[in-house]
């Protein structure tokens, strides 16, 4: 019984010994508990969020996101040290000669124009090619200088030239067809230009990344960045309270995690604006037939009323605490557009009810729901079943419509059988969360008549001409825009109920992180842990 | 040897009308394998139609079914829609994860849990036996994601004892005896949830078995033949009851494999199970089926496995 004792002991004694050493991080390492799997790092390519993320480390663009995509302070040097203005249609980049690939090779002019011709070619890269339809050529000039061309003269050139394109190893990339890529040795440890390198992926569990320590900008002041993959919330929130995890995606919602950060007094809440915003998408086409219009949601009274029964301050306060603000349009927190938009729709459940009762809708039965022409007011509310904020906002919105008698059906469904929904417009209303371009050119693509992803058909062309205008024009754009936020909040294709931030947890240590709002981590070469 | 390839036969054809049956099952579970504007950034429904040509998703299901059984024969599974990797490396990749927690738990269960059984027989109706059992049955009765977490909360976030998920400390590159001891240390937790609540059937199945083998003649004979007691259950007793167990082994080898998708969800294990489960929670229908032939495999010839060992130790089982 004794030697028993004593081997149990001992075995203890052997896993607790490395706690008992230490096994906290190393003091140069970020640990990130995301969500997802480990995915191709690669531009252009990366579908989850977090592939993307990891990709804005390695690779870099000629210039970097600078807060606005109008005129020609939209970006700040990255991969070009400086750009000229040649003319209304022309700006010439002139490349840093100190950036080199990871593999020591100089990142030429003949990466970035291979990089364009990529990006321009809607076979190979289909989702960027439409963004790129204002640049006509990239080419170089006699001084080594990259030279891009417009189509036409208008305020977003700049951002369109540095914002979407990451740049290439052609020596590296060229010889590899484009549909076996993802394939390739080159995906599975790519070389990149960024101030981190690829340095091991265990999939399903990590992927490290580890700084180039003669970067052109700067030496990164974080050693290593390592995306822990950790599928569920529950999980992940352990591993990061277990001191597994330096930072967690998706820490928020439930806003009873807030309480249990405290188990962790090294750590603290960073809160910073986001390019995300949540809505209800009301469908303009009959869910049934989708040739004809909604026999309910195509009536702008009825949208109306819905807009006006909606209480968000209460609906977001209870949800998301501060860490979400209401706006009335689709302009998030992180936007330099956001104050162009009118303010929050007023709660005013009465007005809603007159609105209704105006446009013939009666509690005939006395259900306490109205029913116009024999139908009754009832709609459904669709959203995936994993996300449990949208499930639990879909709630409050039933709760607060029943109170203007209106009867909502709360559909949570899985993942798959939402998008399919949404792409065949088999749908009453979805609940849209969503991460909004810089770009205020990018709600064409969600709100304009011919919009590819305007999944509820939703067309104001008067609307669409307003953001046309905004978009290639030379002038400032905002009383364009202001207008446009005007007619799209007042047509409610759309209920936009907040704009979320970032809450992110962090080590104390961090002092004054730049967080830039397209991705919270681009800037981690920059962070430096006190004491270092 | 005839037994053998008629047995093998009748394995192959089992998987094959498994296969088929899983492909159009998840077929006609509704929902679109393809990303659309639920992602961060959307892309267009043309560019859906495209992927869907690519993925070969727009062929009729039979021309479907024969390209996936057509590589799979050749040991090519095609592409994941979600992450455009090659499934083969992606199955192989999180093989070895699934091999290592599986095997841990079926050499626990199958050595402690047979044990205790045998034990459990020996001191049948006494104190030992009555606390093994209400200790196994209670663990059995408990649900593996509710008892991984209150093992989380006590070893990893209360004690900090263990790690709390993964299965290798993501701070630093280790190697050799470190990493052994490192995974040792991310393999206690899932191995003891897995273990605890599956160990009473072994326990159970190996109790039966030995009561009954303990009362056959043959036994009292060798205990008049003046054996040592160990001799007699050991080395007499426990080999006739070892056939129920080794049914019940056949049965939980493709534990080795896809292991528990809720322990692996909890303790984020990447294993095959999480893997399989993302796959059909995303309709990944490459990944899914990838997943699906290695447990199609695993499951007819731990079955295969089982009924040779059987038949190995009772001649009788060949006659039938």
């Amino acid at each position: 019984m004794h030697g028993l004792r004593r081997t149990v002991v001992a075995f203890l004694t052997l896993l607790a010994a490395p706690v008992i050493a230490g096994a906290q991080a190393a003091p140069d390492t970020l640990i990130i508990a995301a969500g997802g799997d480990f995915s191709i790092p690669l531009p252009g390519m990366s579908r989850p969020v977090e592939a993307q993320r990891i990709s804005d480390l390695l690779f870099l663009r000629l210039g970097r996101y600078a807060g606005t995509s109008y005129g020609d302070k939209a970006a700040v040097p990255e991969l070009a040290r400086s750009w000229k203005r040649l003319d209304s249609t022309t700006i010439a980049f002139e490349l840093d000669p100190r950036a080199k690939w990871h593999d020591g090779t100089p990142v030429t002019a003949d990466d970035v124009l291979f990089s364009f011709e990529r990006a321009r070619d809607p076979k190979r890269a289909a989702q960027l090619a439409p963004l790129l339809n204002g640049i006509s050529s990239v080419s170089r000039d006699a001084d080594g200088r990259i030279v891009v061309k417009f189509t036409r003269p208008y305020s977003e050139q700049l951002y369109d030239a540095t914002y979407h394109v990451h740049i290439l190893p052609k020596h590296l990339v060229a010889s590899i067809p484009a549909d076996s890529l993802m394939a390739s040795a080159y995906a599975r440890a790519p070389v990149g230009n960024g101030p981190y390198r690829w340095s091991r992926a265990i999939p399903g569990q990590l992927t490290e990344l580890a700084a180039v320590p003669d970067f052109f900008l700067g030496k990164p002041r974080v050693d290593r960045v390592v995306w822990r993959f950790v599928g569920s919330h529950e999980a992940r929130l352990n591993e990061l309270l277990s001191g597994g995890a330096d930072m967690m995606e998706d820490f928020l919602p439930p806003t009873t995690n807030l309480a249990r950060l405290a188990e962790r007094s090294d750590l603290r809440l960073a809160q910073f604006p986001s390019q995300t915003i949540a809505y209800l998408l009301l469908n303009q086409r009959n869910p049934r037939d989708t040739t004809g219009p909604h026999p309910i949601l195509s009536r702008p009274a009825v949208r109306e009323a819905l807009a006006l029964g909606l209480d968000q301050q209460t609906m977001i306060r209870g949800l998301m605490g501060k860490y979400a603000e209401p706006i009335s349009g689709p302009t998030p927190g992180a936007a330099w557009y956001r104050t162009l938009a009118p303010p929050p729709i007023k709660f005013d459940p009465k007005r809603a009810q007159a609105i209704l009762f105006q446009d013939g809708w009666r509690d005939v039965d006395g259900d306490g729901i109205l029913e116009r022409d024999g139908q009754p007011l009832r709609l459904g509310i669709m959203m995936p079943m994993s996300s449990t904020v949208r499930v639990q906002l879909a709630q409050v919105v039933e709760q607060q419509w029943r109170a203007i008698g209106v009867d909502v059906d709360v559909q949570p469904v899985e993942g798959p059988v939402f998008r399919a929904s949404r792409l065949g417009g088999r749908f009453d209303i979805t609940v849209e969360s969503y991460s909004i371009d810089p770009s205020p050119w990018g709600l064409v693509d969600l709100f304009g008549c011919t919009g590819a992803n305007n999944l509820a058909r939703y067309c104001n062309a008067a609307a669409d001409s307003l953001l046309s205008r905004a978009h290639w024009s030379q002038e400032n754009p905002n009383a364009d825009l202001r207008r446009y936020f005007s007619m799209l909040v007042a047509d409610h294709p759309a209920i936009f109920l907040y704009g979320r931030d970032f809450a992110l947890p962090i080590p104390k240590q961090y002092r004054n992180p730049d967080f830039h709002p397209e991705s919270p981590y681009l800037m981690v070469w920059t962070w430096n842990r006190s004491g270092r | 040897m005839r037994w053998l390839a008629v047995r093998l036969g009748q394995a192959l054809l089992t998987m094959l009308v498994a296969l088929v049956a899983l492909f159009i099952l998840a077929r006609l579970v509704p929902g679109d394998p393809l990303p659309s504007t639920d992602d961060d950034r959307p892309i267009t429904p043309g560019q859906v139609a495209r992927l869907r040509e690519l993925y070969g998703l727009d062929q009729p299901l039979t021309v479907q079914l024969g390209r996936f059984l057509g590589g799979a024969v050749r040991g090519d599974l095609g592409s994941s829609i979600q992450y455009g990797r090659p499934v083969v490396e992606m199955v192989r990749e999180r093989l070895p994860a699934s091999l290592l927690l599986g095997t841990a738990v079926l050499v626990v269960n199958f050595s402690l849990g047979l044990w205790l059984g045998v034990l459990q027989a020996r001191r049948r109706g006494r104190w030992p036996d009555r606390l093994l059992t209400f200790l196994s049955l209670g663990f059995y009765a408990m649900p593996a994601f509710w008892l991984g977490l209150m093992l989380i909360l006590l070893f990893g976030l209360h004690l900090r004892w263990l790690p709390v998920s993964g299965f290798e400390d993501s701070s630093r590159a280790l190697a050799g005896g470190a990493l052994a001891m490192d995974r040792l240390r991310h393999l206690v937790l899932p191995v003891a949830t897995l273990s605890l609540v599956t160990i009473a059937a072994s326990m159970r199945y190996q109790r039966g078995a030995m009561i009954e083998a303990l009362a056959q003649p043959f036994v009292t004979s060798a205990r008049a033949r003046g054996l040592t007691e160990e001799r007699v259950v050991w080395g007499h007793a426990w080999r006739s009851a070892l056939p129920p167990v080794l049914t019940l082994f056949g049965l939980w080898l493709p534990i080795v494999v896809v292991g528990s998708v809720f322990v692996e969800q909890v303790f984020a294990w990447p294993g095959l199970g999480s893997l399989a489960a993302n796959a059909a929670g995303s309709r990944d229908y490459p990944v899914l089926m990838g997943t699906a032939v290695l447990a199609t495999f695993v499951v007819v010839m731990g079955n295969l496995l089982s009924d040779a060992m059987l038949a190995w130790l009772d001649p009788r089982v060949r006659a039938t």
